[in-house]
């Protein structure tokens, strides 16, 4: 049933303005898809500005270049972004 | 982003280098996977503190959650992307990605939720007006009508 609801009213295209993603949504930019990105937020409140909005890398793709997670990315709030989403959740094991 | 971890032999936060991925081990983030804040520098990318406080256990040191083993709405659940501060001497496991991160776009429903009661209901009122006009024109009585049917009320009395 939810299926079919979702199937029948879809957005071909997700690209949305980054102001618009809600913390813990995962995006990619669409002039360098290497990095997966999260909006920053503090206690669950997002950055306060009026031109730009942070974003923290949370992984990168073997031809990503000097990017890190953790890292910091300061985006124009009009800057047009991919949401995604993980295939599967990923997997962490210990280093070692 | 949810995610799978355990948990052993610990290190100090103060340990950690740019680009880390490690798991507090208490009293906070306990579920979480985070990295150091990073910023890039002239010199490439660098954790977001004073070089001083680099295997110091005394700094605060800024980090981002950047995957969480609970979710949204469970205890100790923070959102990817959530930024605090842990002191150098907090202790952590340091952790790997196991394979590589599959991403797919993702797909917006049109809030369906909405879309098809106002469908429905649109109709049920198409059904109801054009039931009250077809006993209209048999009875001949345009007064049945009801009163939100004005406009079809002036159109049957021109035609009548």
């Amino acid at each position: 049933m939810h299926a079919q609801t979702t199937a029948a009213h879809v957005v071909p295209d997700c690209l949305t303005p980054v102001a618009l993603i809600r913390p813990g949504q995962t995006f990619v930019r669409l002039d360098s898809p290497s990095e997966v990105l999260v909006p920053m937020s503090y206690a669950g409140a997002e950055t306060l500005d009026a031109q730009f909005t942070w974003a923290v890398v949370v992984a990168v793709n073997h031809d990503s270049e000097g990017y890190v997670p953790g890292q910091l990315l300061k985006l124009k709030r009009t800057t047009h972004v991919r949401r995604v989403h993980e295939a599967r959740a990923p997997v962490y094991a210990l280093e070692q | 982003m949810k995610a799978t971890f355990t948990i052993d032999n610990p290190h100090m936060l103060a340990e950690a280098s740019a680009g880390d991925l490690f798991v507090p081990l208490g009293p906070d983030l306990v579920e979480c996977v985070c990295a150091l804040r990073c910023v890039d520098s002239p010199d490439g990318v660098r954790a977001d503190m004073p070089a001083a406080a680099h295997f110091n256990p005394d700094a605060m040191l800024s980090i981002a959650v950047i995957a969480c083993r609970v979710g949204a709405g469970e205890p100790e659940y923070y959102p990817p992307g959530y930024c605090t501060t842990l002191p150098g001497a907090a202790p952590v496991v340091f952790v790997l990605p196991d394979a590589p991160l599959q991403l797919h776009p993702r797909v917006e429903p049109l809030a369906p939720p909405l879309i098809q009661p106002m469908q429905s209901l649109t109709q049920r009122h198409a059904h109801e007006a054009l039931a009250a006009i077809k006993v209209a024109l048999c009875t001949g009585d345009i007064h049945q009508l009801p009163p939100h049917l004005d406009t079809t009320r002036e159109e049957l009395s021109s035609r009548l």
